[in-house]
């Protein structure tokens, strides 16, 4: 077995990279490890110079008390500390926790749901139309976006006319101005925004799904739920961990619907984490404080991603 | 691959480099003498970073500088402008960097201006205050705004680090025609004041137009019944931590007159939603009585519909009577980084925009001179002779309060959070109070 090593080396090293890697590695030959590492050199390189150094650089200057102007002073794990006690700064992470829900969750839902639709309507005329403006939201600038629900969620805006037409006055609300609507009405403007790309990602990943299994289903009498479950939801495991990965970090990260749209208030309401990083920096220069958070919505993200991994199959399963 | 970033750190730990050490921190292209013959200078490029993107101040500008330039043929005056938050995030660095701009425009307070000058990094202008005379053309209580210690730690007193040329203050705009109807005289007095607002409610009208989703309209509404019930020396005091607390029965009570604003429908309903131009555009449409607000939002009122003379403008005192008091400062200050190498042309520049030949095109353009010079006058019941006027007169009576969230680095958003919260009905007044207070005692304010 030994013998024959070296010789597909390459695909070997593709699929041990999770378990054991490394252990393999040590019986290769060092030309071929040495030889691969050239191949990386480059990507490494520039990943090096702009995205690690900098984030050791953050690292390094999120244990400091910093103004960004004059000499910092040293406070080794103190700005952790605070961040993790402080309590307006755990509300903005508690902030984050529940905008996942409303731009990962709630559009994956949605899109599955109107993915499953739509499947069956696929002979429908026109349907590219549809798959197209659905994903619009996707294209445009977050800033613009933020501008347009403004408006939308304004006291004389449309959703109160509406509501107002059906004669439900009484449920209107100055949506982003009232401590008990701002957050959900921010996270709808997510929903609305990432619905779309769910929506794609599932799309392309039913028309992966061998035909044969919707035969066979049918042919055991299943009906669409039966089939939704049975067929379409195991089958789009990759493309929801990917619409997930997207989706979370896209919660996780928002900073521009946020200043749009709210400032972070009322009061409190709506800050992010990521609008604390902006607000600390350029406002109350709090450059240490500031890049602590920063370092610790890195870390945040690095681990919801493996998780979210985990949904999706694994090589071997396909 | 985090391991990278890992020894990055520990590298930049090795080498023993505290953010912000590499700094320049030398006064350069300064000889020690003062030089005030421009024409002597020989070819000179001044770099000028300003902010002023709207276009009254802006054009004053330009015809400035092309002045400046018809004067001194042999300056030719670079202007960058950008947008006011655009400005200060990239101002530390350019300040901080090896070729900062000549002039530019500095926020006072303590996250701008005196972090600026904690690291060095503006001329102290004391030395062109001298050779110029600004300390004739200015009241002290303006230099002192644009005042710095040495050391960067307290403002309002020290050294001159930058000279504004506008005016900016809060108060009451009026709705004439909408008074009129209701049979109400304009108020001379904050008790006048309160005293209308529930006749105007009772009549139909809204009273007060008020949007504070942008936030800072709520640090200038909470200097309406605060200042005045304060009085210019104790306000002044408070904002530069002489004396005075946020828990104190005059402090306490302008929160209650917010709250009561607020639960009594003074202000205008979901008021936490809506911006504040939208609200200055309400008023000027003759959409409610009063607007507290700024000078920036005579504008915004003008064009709405009030027009030139369909809004008139004051500030109140507390009481019929007492000497004028009011929420303001003055506009940017325009300061010399220490980097530059034209200090003496760029000391030149500033001396000439903040002269009564700039004051004069500014007011042309509609603008609030820091010091009227007279020799402008505008038209007779227009709500900018209004504001001149009163600006004039708070000036002499010498009742300028500069900004509250001065007070600390982090006061602006202790203030603007909690005063949607008190008004929104989450917070009660001493939560409010307690709140403010705790910040204010948590900063030292350089004592």
């Amino acid at each position: 077995m030994t013998t024959h090593k070296p010789a597909n080396a390459s695909p070997t090293v593709a699929r041990e990279s999770h378990e054991g890697g490394a252990a393999s590695a040590r019986h290769r030959p060092r030309r071929t490890q040495a030889r691969a590492y050239l191949y990386i050199a480059p990507a490494f390189a520039v990943v090096a110079a702009f995205v690690l150094y900098p984030l050791g650089q953050s690292v390094w200057i999120s244990l400091f008390q910093w103004d960004g102007l004059s000499v910092a002073t040293w406070t080794g794990l103190g700005n952790y500390a605070k961040a993790l006690t402080d309590p307006t700064l755990l509300q903005s992470f508690w902030h984050s926790a529940i905008l996942v829900f409303f731009f990962a969750v709630l559009p994956s839902v949605l899109a599955l749901f109107l993915a499953a639709v739509l499947q069956r309507g696929a002979r429908m005329r026109g349907i590219g139309i549809f798959q197209t403006l659905i994903f619009l939201p996707q294209v445009i600038a977050a800033v613009v976006i933020g501008v347009i629900w403004v408006s939308i969620y304004a006291p004389g805006g449309l959703v109160n006319t509406i509501l107002r037409g059906l004669g439900l006055g009484a449920l209107t609300h100055t949506w982003l101005g009232e401590f008990a609507t701002a957050l959900p009405a921010v996270g709808l403007i997510g929903t609305w925004m990432e619905i779309g790309l769910c929506l794609v990602l599932f799309l392309t990943g039913i028309s992966q799904i061998p035909g044969e299994l919707y035969d066979a289903a049918r042919t055991d009498g299943a009906g669409a739920i039966r089939e939704f479950f049975a067929v379409t939801l195991p089958g789009l495991r990759g493309p929801i961990s990917i619409a997930l990965t997207l989706t979370v970090i896209a919660a996780l990260k928002t900073f521009d619907i946020v200043f749009v749209t709210t400032g972070g208030g009322p009061g409190t309401s709506t800050t992010v984490p990521a609008f604390q990083v902006y607000n600390l920096a350029f406002n109350q220069g709090q450059v240490g404080m500031a890049t602590t958070i920063g370092i610790i919505l890195t870390i945040l993200v690095l681990i919801l991603t493996v998780l979210i991994r985990r949904i999706a199959p694994k090589d071997d399963e396909q | 691959m985090p391991v990278v970033a890992v020894a990055a750190a520990a590298a930049l730990a090795l080498a023993g480099c505290a953010p912000g050490s590499g700094g320049n921190q030398a006064d350069k292209g300064s000889t020690g003498k003062v030089q005030t013959d421009v024409s002597s200078l020989g070819k000179v490029t001044l770099t000028v970073w300003d902010q002023e993107t709207t276009p009254g101040i802006s054009d004053s500008l330009d015809e400035l500088n092309k002045e400046f330039h018809q004067k001194y043929s042999n300056v030719k005056i670079d202007r960058v402008v950008r947008s006011g938050s655009d400005l200060r995030t990239t101002l530390k660095l350019a300040l901080s960097s090896k070729n900062p701009p000549d002039v530019i425009q500095a926020n006072q307070g303590y996250a701008d201006m005196a972090a600026y000058v904690k690291a060095g990094l503006l001329t102290d202008l004391g030395p062109y205050e001298d050779a110029y005379g600004w300390a004739k053309r200015f009241p002290s209580s303006q230099l002192a705004l644009d005042s710095v210690s040495k050391d960067g730690s307290s403002i309002g007193g020290g050294n001159l680090y930058g000279v504004s040329i506008t005016g900016e203050m809060v108060g009451v705009f009026y709705n004439k025609s909408v008074l009129d109807k209701l049979g109400l005289s304009v108020p001379k007095s904050m008790d006048e004041f309160e005293a209308q607002l529930p006749k105007i409610k009772n009549a139909g009208m809204l009273p007060i137009s008020f949007g504070d989703q942008d936030k800072s309209p709520a640090i200038h509404l909470l200097s309406i019944p605060l200042i005045p019930a304060l009085g210019q020396q104790k306000a002044a005091d408070l904002v530069f931590h002489r004396s005075g607390s946020f828990t104190s029965q005059p402090a306490t009570q302008a929160a209650q007159t917010l709250a009561d604003w607020a639960s009594k429908g003074y202000v205008t309903p979901g008021f936490n939603g809506i911006n504040s131009n939208s609200a200055a555009t309400t008023f000027g449409q003759g959409g409610s009585a009063y607007f507290l607000g700024g000078v920036w939002n005579q504008n915004a009122i003008q064009e709405a519909g009030a027009g030139e003379t369909g809004a008139g403008f004051t500030v109140l005192p507390q009481k019929n009577g007492d000497p004028l008091v009011a929420m303001g400062g003055i506009g940017m200050g325009w300061a010399i980084p220490s980097g530059s190498k034209q200090k003496d042309a760029a000391a030149a520049y500033i001396d000439f925009i903040s002269s009564s030949k700039g004051m004069d095109v500014l007011q042309k353009n509609s603008q609030l001179p820091a010091v009227p010079s007279g020799n402008v006058t505008p038209k007779e019941g227009t709500l900018t002779a209004d504001v001149v006027k009163t600006w004039s007169d708070l000036t002499k009576a010498n009742g300028l309060v500069p900004y509250i969230d001065w007070s600390t680095p982090t006061f602006y958003d202790t203030i603007v959070q909690y005063v949607q919260s008190l008004m929104g009905g989450q917070e009660d007044v001493s939560t409010f109070t307690s709140a403010l207070q705790k910040d204010y005692a948590g900063f030292s304010g350089g004592k």
